[in-house]
């Protein structure tokens, strides 16, 4: 297959990877589509009649959509190197601003108008994180931490922290609760920014130079690559993906929920570095990023359906994320 | 004359592609300052690193204190045994004061054996300094010292372990002249009270002004020990230089007309302290080689065309119209690229494909028209034909660079320029870290290149190297330009001069030592 100059008298200068498999090499190879198979097994065998069923897995497949939306954002970033920790308190804003702009009670924008201005609203408060970390060389750990209590606590502020019930119409709680072809529109909606996500990162140019910059900074910077303008888009991906998982959180629930995005944060890391023990170690990619959040949306469900405690499920997704960042780890370090 | 506090005897250490000691002998007395001489790449780092614990030769003992020096000797072994470095780089804490820097790994004073004494510990380091005279504010934090000062401080913290042995790895870099003196009294009042120097430097006079005794290495080796004052300044450079290296074939330099309007012309670089007021041109087809140590400011000069550094002063005219490198796009979208010094951390996305790596300056050229996506078969075709076009030698396009040879690696960055059609090229030690076959073969390239009409600036630190490719040299030192040297004069002795060269004076030769 080789169209180089391959030289057959020498050998490559460096030898292909070890081919005798060690446990270790096992276990960050594999060990997530095992554990992904067991636990499948393990939920199929405990309760055969309402896990196999098409409802609960194509409830699965539509409950992991608003995760998967923050997850994906996630996943930018961190192909750069990066985190946002506002995701966070960011979709918890927005999930409250997006009902208090369509809501007859407070602005009664029409809802699409409502939308429209979410997502903007969205792009706008990442790109704001993304100039600062990326310009100005704030650092992105504390800085987006600190921004997350901040747009948590304007969300509480904007309905004096009450849920808002009225004046919501039917048009938008019929798009995350509406269906087509019996799936429900978010499994539509996830694929499709899953798509555009995988193509951005994989079959364009910024995103060959997003994965170039979490390699190597310097050698991207150093072959023209502008860092700090894809640093900052990147971070604003976050801000709309944020948004698209507010609106369909509260478009879901038909209400406002200020602390509907507290709870994606740890969940949407641990899909990720899930997903980057998938196929190329330690490399993120949406794909294996919306693999993982499956995941964790399956054992959710799963427990749920054995009627395990919230403590208890938080316990074990908590355990899943230090289990996904060890196995990268280890992936890693056999490179 | 007494026994030898440190013996080193027949070191040797074998690391892939290069010996760094070749039977290298070395003894430091109490009392003495030894001066230790030669070319980047002689084997001093690598005696002191063996010295300092941080590096286990593969063959030859080391005796401290008369005692044979077992396996498991590491850096703190060489501490308890009064040995203490000060090294190039600055490794202090800048948010530490000066007495907390100084103490730093030893053992503090303490109140009821826990709390730290600060009172104490101040005043035991203020007294320290004062013995020194290092006028320096014990409490002053160090990141707010000067570069000097700074070093000062390291020596103190050197010395706050009564240590036996002080080696000095070019403690004068950045120094005045008056800050050097300062430094030599301080050096010679340590010798006077018993201690040992090992004084490693580049700057002959120095160290002929200073030591007891010499030591030059050549390829891993000691190949003089005298006492400095049966040594004169131009017999240290002989000895460091050694019998000048046959010159191999070739030599041809394109018709190079000096009528024409230069490919690259800089005039009055600056950017203080690194670089000040550096002028050279830069024609097509022309092989040009910066000559100067280790931070002289010759990478700095490539960095700064580049874009990849701030640009303090001066203009920068690249066929003949004004260029202002704001930063590396601008640069490359003007024709320029660099080859920069550290391959692995500025050169190579390691976990990117030979093609990924190749296509990083020029991936814009593979997209489908119209579109931001990129086409893998344009990228293939791409690397096939340029990898082709230098030998590139990889199992497949889609082979990890990492994975790669270190001369393979080298071309894999050579061809992503040539991908972006960059017309002046910048190698900034290009055969570093690259066996000695595809050394010969890398030279082979840039000369070729410069004959496709390609300008080109060679950094090396190898004076046989820069002698081996180029038509013309600029030296550098300090910051400023020494000298030019023409194709017929190029020879080790006469680059030498240029980057040793004690007056930084411009003049159109090297000027003569001593």
């Amino acid at each position: 297959m080789s169209t180089l100059a391959v030289d057959p008298t020498t050998p490559p200068a460096v030898k292909p990877a070890r081919k005798s498999f060690g446990a270790r090499e096992l276990v960050s190879r594999y060990g997530v589509l095992v554990a992904i198979v067991l636990t499948f097994l393990i939920f199929s065998l405990l309760r055969p009649d309402s896990f196999l069923t098409r409802l609960t897995l194509l409830g699965i497949l539509r409950d992991c959509v608003p995760l998967l939306m923050v997850a994906l954002g996630v996943t930018v970033v961190m192909v750069m190197n990066q985190f946002d920790l506002s995701v966070g308190g960011l979709t918890s804003l927005l999930a409250v601003f997006v009902v208090v702009a369509l809501s007859s009670e407070y602005w009664g924008f029409n809802y699409w108008v409502a939308i429209l201005l979410t997502l903007a609203l969205g792009a706008a408060l990442g790109s704001l994180s993304g100039i600062a970390v990326a310009y100005l060389r704030l650092p992105a750990f504390i800085l987006t931490i600190a921004l997350s209590t901040v747009y948590a606590g304007v969300g509480l502020q904007l309905t004096d922290s009450n849920s808002v019930f009225s004046g919501i119409p039917s048009g938008f709680v019929d798009i995350a609760s509406g269906t087509l072809f019996g799936i429900s529109n978010q499994v539509y909606i996830g694929a499709v920014v899953l798509a555009l996500l995988h193509v951005l990162m994989r079959h364009t140019e910024p995103g060959r130079y997003m994965y170039a910059i979490g390699g190597n900074v310097e050698a991207a910077r150093l072959a023209g690559v502008r860092v700090r303008v894809l640093i900052a888009s990147g971070f604003a991906i976050v801000g709309l993906t944020a948004a698209i998982s507010a609106i369909l959180l509260s478009s879901q629930a038909g209400a406002s929920n200020p602390n509907a995005g507290l709870g994606q944060l740890l969940p949407a890391y641990a899909a990720a570095f899930l997903g980057s023990s998938l196929f190329r170690v330690g490399v993120f990619t949406p794909v294996g990023t919306a693999i993982g959040a499956l995941y964790l949306q399956m054992i959710g469900s799963g427990l749920t359906l054995l009627n395990l405690s919230g403590p208890m499920v938080s316990i074990i997704q908590g355990g899943i994320l230090v289990a996904a960042i060890g196995i990268s780890r280890l992936a890693r370090g056999s490179r | 004359m007494s026994q030898p506090y440190v013996r080193c005897r027949e070191l040797v250490k074998q690391y892939p592609g290069v010996r760094a000691l070749d039977g290298a002998s070395l003894d430091v007395r109490e009392g003495e300052i030894l001066g230790l001489l030669g070319k980047n790449g002689a084997g001093k780092s690598s005696v002191i690193k063996v010295l300092a614990g941080l590096v286990q030769p593969d063959s030859g003992t080391l005796e401290v204190s008369g005692n044979l020096v077992k396996s498991g000797y590491g850096p703190r072994t060489a501490y308890e045994l009064g040995l203490a470095f000060v090294h190039q780089e600055l490794n202090n804490v800048p948010d530490m004061t000066v007495a907390e820097n100084v103490t730093l790994g030893t053992s503090y004073p303490r109140r009821a054996g826990v709390l730290i004494d600060h009172r104490r510990m101040r005043r035991e380091v203020a007294k320290l300094l004062d013995r020194l005279s290092i006028d320096v504010d014990p409490n002053a934090y160090v990141g707010s010292l000067s570069a000097t000062q700074q070093r000062l401080v390291m020596i103190a913290r050197a010395l706050h372990h009564d240590a036996r042995v002080l080696v000095l790895d070019e403690p004068t870099v950045s120094f005045t002249d008056h800050e050097i003196q300062h430094l030599h009294q301080l050096i010679r009042g340590l010798r006077d009270v018993g201690h040992g120097i090992v004084y490693v430097s580049h700057r002959i006079a120095e160290v002929k002004a200073l030591t007891d005794r010499v030591v030059v290495m050549q390829d891993g080796r000691d190949v003089c020990d005298r006492r400095t004052d049966e040594l004169d300044e131009a017999a240290m450079i002989e000895a460091i230089t050694g019998k000048p290296a046959p010159i191999s074939v070739r030599r041809t330099v394109s018709a190079l007309d000096k009528h024409d309007v230069p490919v690259l012309r800089v005039r009055n670089l600056n950017a203080p302290p690194r670089v000040r007021d550096v002028s050279f041109d830069l024609h097509a087809g022309e092989v040009l080689g910066l000559v100067g140590l280790v931070g002289s400011g010759r990478s700095e000069v490539a960095r700064l065309i580049f874009g990849a550094d701030p640009l303090v002063g001066g203009t920068i005219e690249v066929d003949g119209k004004q260029f202002r490198p704001r930063n590396p796009t601008a640069a490359i979208a003007n024709g320029i690229g660099l080859l920069p010094e550290d391959r692995r951390h500025e050169g190579l996305v390691a976990n990117f494909s030979v093609r990924a790596n190749i296509s990083l300056a020029s991936l814009r050229r593979h997209r489908w028209t119209w579109t931001p996506f990129t086409r893998r078969s344009s990228e293939l075709l791409a690397t096939s034909r340029v990898g082709t076009e230098l030998a590139l030698k990889t199992a497949s396009s889609e082979t990890m660079v990492g994975d790669l040879s270190g001369g393979n690696q080298q071309k894999v960055v050579i061809a992503r320029w040539l991908e972006a059609d960059s017309r002046i090229l910048i190698f900034d030690e290009p055969a570093q870290g690259v066996d000695v076959g595809a050394k010969e073969e890398i030279f082979r390239l840039i000369e070729r290149l410069a004959q496709s009409g390609r300008a080109i600036i060679v950094i090396s630190s190898d004076f046989s190297e820069l002698i081996r490719v180029c038509t013309r040299v600029v030296g550098i030192r300090e910051g400023r330009v020494t000298g030019e040297l023409q194709l017929p004069e190029l020879a080790e002795d006469s680059l030498v001069r240029l980057a040793y060269a004690d007056d930084a004076s411009p003049s159109s030769t090297g000027r003569m030592l001593g």
